[in-house]
């Protein structure tokens, strides 16, 4: 890594294809190099770390089944405990997960295919897990499949409701104009309903937690769309189900639908508007893998447009304080409450309470977005005055260490080498020690000038913590760290 | 509906010759019975656009589509009934209106602004290109430009640039992204609540000093996040004074505390020259849409005492304030098996505030026999953007210009709905 080129691509990898550098994360690119950096990340076997292993274990919820989860306290009695259990292993995955490509993806596909966590909400881990974790580093056919008939999805988009007599197109319409071909597609209105319709009496049982199949139920006869036909005789639960996953595994690999998927990905990886060639190389590999997602993922990580791309796109909140965090190296403030979830406080005492009440701020709480077409990802929806302003106090809050933020404090003087003692020295140690570079000369000096006037008169005060903190609140502040 | 009740025989005729863009020189008060003109008739007012001299004017966005027939029923219509066994109503359990339509009776606070003359329906009004797609309609509903795919502005950012607002503040969305409707070249605040943009600054060093630092560092940036960073700055240690204090109770739902908040800049002396306000609750009722007791009950509620409470709050300046609630999209006439409502296309909007011509309903009504309807839903017979244009022009001093460049394309017609603000 010695040329700009190489540490341009390495800035816009780490920040596109992980949440963020911290000093291991940087340290593995940089001896991998980044093709096998991004394989490694993309290895469904990867190994977890040690650290988001054990805090796991302490959400009790996740590890276990669906069933087993709605027969047990609190969960069964009390509706949130299962949202705020996904909304904080989420939050914690992204921040500490060795798997950060694949934590983006996670992401990617809750706003692809996205179940709010207010719907069903004992059975979003459930999605979460076994659907979208399941599947983001396989085939998006099959992740689109699994998400059909859960009960996340048949709840929120009324799949749930859908009968013969009275189909409900809500799914039918979003299954085309969200999860597959997209509006650019000239799909009709008979077309949503025959959707609608070869899924009717697909539902959920919350008695037995499980699918149920009612041939009852359910439209028989012959359907056709988008270039699919099928006899649909619809007499059995193994010839509905088999009818509806053609017609899903048609839609999915429609070259249409490869084309919004890439659309898509490059619009959240890439930039608010890829190039037309981009999108059409990952639509290629798209049809080529079947919607191989890590595939159609590395012809765009590899695609000359994504090394170019490092700076351009604005980050969305959680983007803003994970790559924060992650540079600074901060940990949680204390521990995840451990093992009972009947505990009053097992949730609200956690650090990570704290840092999911900040994302609520910032509208990017995990899961919140009520609507199916995911969070917005474009920079005019993310440039706020809210966004702006709870950006700026968090890198204070998070430089200087105060309460409440949900991390540990940063210690400076082990960040700094002792030969570092005025507030230009600081600041070129820190910002070299952070971002591996000085700040540009303006920026630099700039700084340089308010950490300068910093009051340091108070008796007993470390004037080098606070030439460092000051200094770093305004490092993360800066227009340049919010883009990547 | 029944026509002959209605007296409105004609609009079956109208109907069949019914074109997307054929309406326009046809629109009919029912409630009135009150004929308007085309726009080439019109005499239109030539406000100055002044600073004291505008209304505040606010949209109620109530994304998700609202469903305009449980919120202003047609009366006398047997049809709706038996289309709608769960989600009609006995004419007798609505508000009545004027004998032709009756209100959801949890918008009894509507009532009481209709009967003061303060609140006009306008119904069968929509977007002219319905696609039951959410995203589409309501991404073009905030666009506004149907004809001009290259315009990347929404309608109320090209309404501050008309207006000639300057202050970032004359633009507010309480909401916590920026909506498509306020994307564009001229600036405006975002945030649901004031303590949410409340700079906090840094311990060791002066307000100042650091305030000038942040800007700094901002004021070569090209990106939308670069350029707005001073204005933010400024806005927000203005907003730091508002007080936002009151007496007023509001209905504690997220509109409520959306138009408290609102309410409190505008009480301040804020230059607010138009405002999103997200409804925020959930109107795509396809299952159990609760038309007494369960969702589209509450949103009613929600909606007309949060206004009401707004009203309270605002005081004499409600009289500079003119509300207009928008939706992508009505509800499908009839009822789904899950005693809910999938995507339609006409609805009704409601229009309120101080200058408002209220006390009627504004249709061109379309009819609800299957010929009347387009693909099962209650026909739009009215573009939205007669009810935007009207609004600005006369309440925001809008020339005819300056309409052209916020609605492009697009030629409004009168309808009687607001008094000139001159």
């Amino acid at each position: 890594m010695g040329n700009s080129k190489d540490l341009a691509l390495e800035s816009a990898a780490l920040a596109k294809l992980a949440n963020g550098f911290d000093p291991t994360e940087r340290a593995n690119f940089r001896r991998l190099g980044f093709k096998a950096w991004l394989e490694d990340q993309l290895n469904p076997k990867k190994p977890e770390n040690e650290f988001v292993t054990t805090a796991m274990a302490n959400f009790v919820a996740s590890n276990l089944s669906l069933a087993k989860t709605a027969k047990t306290f609190p969960y069964s009695a009390k509706k949130g405990t299962v949202g705020d259990e996904v909304i904080q292993t989420t939050i914690l995955r992204r921040l500490y997960s060795s798997r950060q490509t694949y934590e983006t993806l996670v992401e990617f596909f809750n706003d692809l295919i996205p179940v709010p966590v207010t719907v069903d909400t004992i059975s979003r881990i459930q999605y979460d897990r076994d659907v979208i974790r399941a599947n983001a580093l396989g085939h998006y056919p099959d992740m689109l499949l699994a998400s059909s008939r859960a009960p996340g999805m048949l709840y929120y988009l009324n799949g749930a409701t859908n009968t013969r007599k009275h189909p409900n197109e809500n799914y039918g319409r979003e299954i085309l104009e969200l999860f597959t071909v997209s509006t650019k597609y000239p799909y009709v209105q008979a077309d949503v309903v025959t959707a609608a319709k070869v899924l009717s009496g697909i539902g959920w049982s919350r008695a037995s937690m499980s699918l149920v199949v009612n041939p009852k139920n359910h439209f028989q006869g012959p359907v056709s769309l988008l270039g699919w036909s099928d006899p649909n005789p619809g007499n059995t639960v193994g010839q509905i189900l088999a009818t509806s996953e053609s017609m899903i595994r048609h839609l999915a690999l429609l070259p249409a639908t490869a084309q919004a998927f890439s659309h898509r990905m490059a619009r959240r990886y890439v930039s608010d508007n890829p190039t037309d060639a981009l999108i059409s190389a990952m639509a290629k590999t798209y049809l080529a893998t079947n919607g191989h997602i890590p595939s159609v993922l590395k012809t765009m990580a590899f695609s000359a447009e994504f090394a170019s791309s490092g700076g351009g796109k604005l980050k969305r909140p959680s983007e803003y304080l994970n790559s924060t965090v992650r540079a600074l190296g901060l940990r949680l403030s204390g521990p995840i409450q451990a093992g009972d979830p009947t505990a009053p406080f097992y949730f609200a005492g956690s650090p990570l309470g704290a840092i999911q009440k900040q994302l609520s701020v910032q509208g990017h709480e995990p899961f919140r977005w009520p609507f199916p077409n995911g969070y917005p990802d474009n920079e005019q929806a993310w440039t706020t005055m809210t966004g702006q302003v709870q950006r700026w106090n968090l890198s204070a809050s998070l430089a200087q260490g105060l309460r409440g933020t949900g991390f540990s404090t940063v210690d400076y003087r082990s960040m700094l080498p002792a030969t570092a003692k005025t507030p230009d020295a600081i600041t070129t140690a820190l910002a070299t020690r952070i971002f591996g570079a000085p700040l540009p000369p303006d920026d630099h000096k700039t700084i340089v000038a308010l950490v300068s006037k910093a009051d340091i008169s108070k008796p007993g005060i470390d004037n080098i913590s606070v030439w460092a903190s000051t200094a770093t609140s305004l490092f993360f502040a800066r227009p340049e760290w919010n883009l990547r | 509906m029944n026509h002959k009740n209605c007296g409105c025989e004609e609009f079956q005729e109208l109907e069949r010759g019914f074109s997307r863009r054929g309406f326009i020189g046809s629109v009919l008060a029912v409630g009135g019975g009150l004929l308007l003109t085309d726009a080439s008739g019109l005499q239109y007012a030539m406000a100055a656009t002044g600073d004291t001299n505008t209304d505040v004017v606010i949209t109620i966005s109530m994304r998700g589509g609202m469903d305009g027939i449980m919120a202003v029923q047609p009366l006398g219509s047997p049809r709706l009934r038996t289309l709608r066994p769960n989600l009609s109503f006995d004419d007798s359990a609505t508000l009545s209106l004027d004998n032709h339509f009756g209100l959801h009776r949890n918008l009894k606070a509507f009532k009481t602004l209709y009967d003061q003359g303060e609140l006009a329906v306008v119904h069968a009004v929509g977007t002219p290109v319905g696609t039951r797609s959410h995203f589409d309609d309501q991404n073009s509903l905030e666009l506004a430009a149907y004809n001009n795919p290259g315009l990347a502005s929404g309608w109320q950012n090209r309404y501050l640039t008309e207006v000639g607002a300057t202050d970032v503040l004359a633009g507010i969305s309480t909401t916590r992204q920026r909506p498509v409707t306020f994307m564009g070249p001229a600036s405006a605040a975002v945030f649901e609540n004031t303590q949410d943009v409340v700079i906090q600054g840094l311990e060791a060093v002066k307000r100042t000093d650091y305030l000038n630092v942040l800007r700094d560092l901002h004021s070569k940036n090209t990106h939308q996040w670069g350029r707005t960073a001073a204005a933010t700055i400024t806005s927000a240690e203005r907003l730091a004074k508002v007080d936002s204090a009151t007496n007023v109770v509001y209905p504690a739902t997220i509109l409520g505390n959306r138009l408290k908040v609102l309410a409190s800049l505008i009480k301040s002396g804020i230059p607010v020259k138009t405002a999103n306000v997200d409804f925020g609750g959930n109107l795509d009722v396809h299952s159990d849409a609760g038309p007494l007791t369960g969702t589209m009950a509450n949103n009613f509620t929600d909606l007309s005492e949060s206004i009401a409470a707004f009203k309270a709050d605002i005081a004499q300046d409600w009289k500079r304030v003119t509300i207009v609630t928008i939706t992508e999209f009505g509800r499908r006439l009839q009822e789904n098996a899950s005693a809910g409502l999938d995507h339609g296309w006409g609805s009704a909007m409601f229009v309120t505030g101080g200058g408002v011509k209220g006390g009627k309903v504004i249709a061109n009504w379309p009819g609800l026999e299957d010929a009347n309807l387009r693909d099962g839903d209650l026909a739009v017979t009215l573009d939205y953007r007669h009810v935007l244009a009207e609004v600005m022009r006369y309440r925001g001093g809008m020339t005819s210009a300056n309409l052209s460049n916020i609605l492009p394309d697009f030629k409004p017609s009168d309808l009687g709905l607001v008094r000139n603000i001159v």
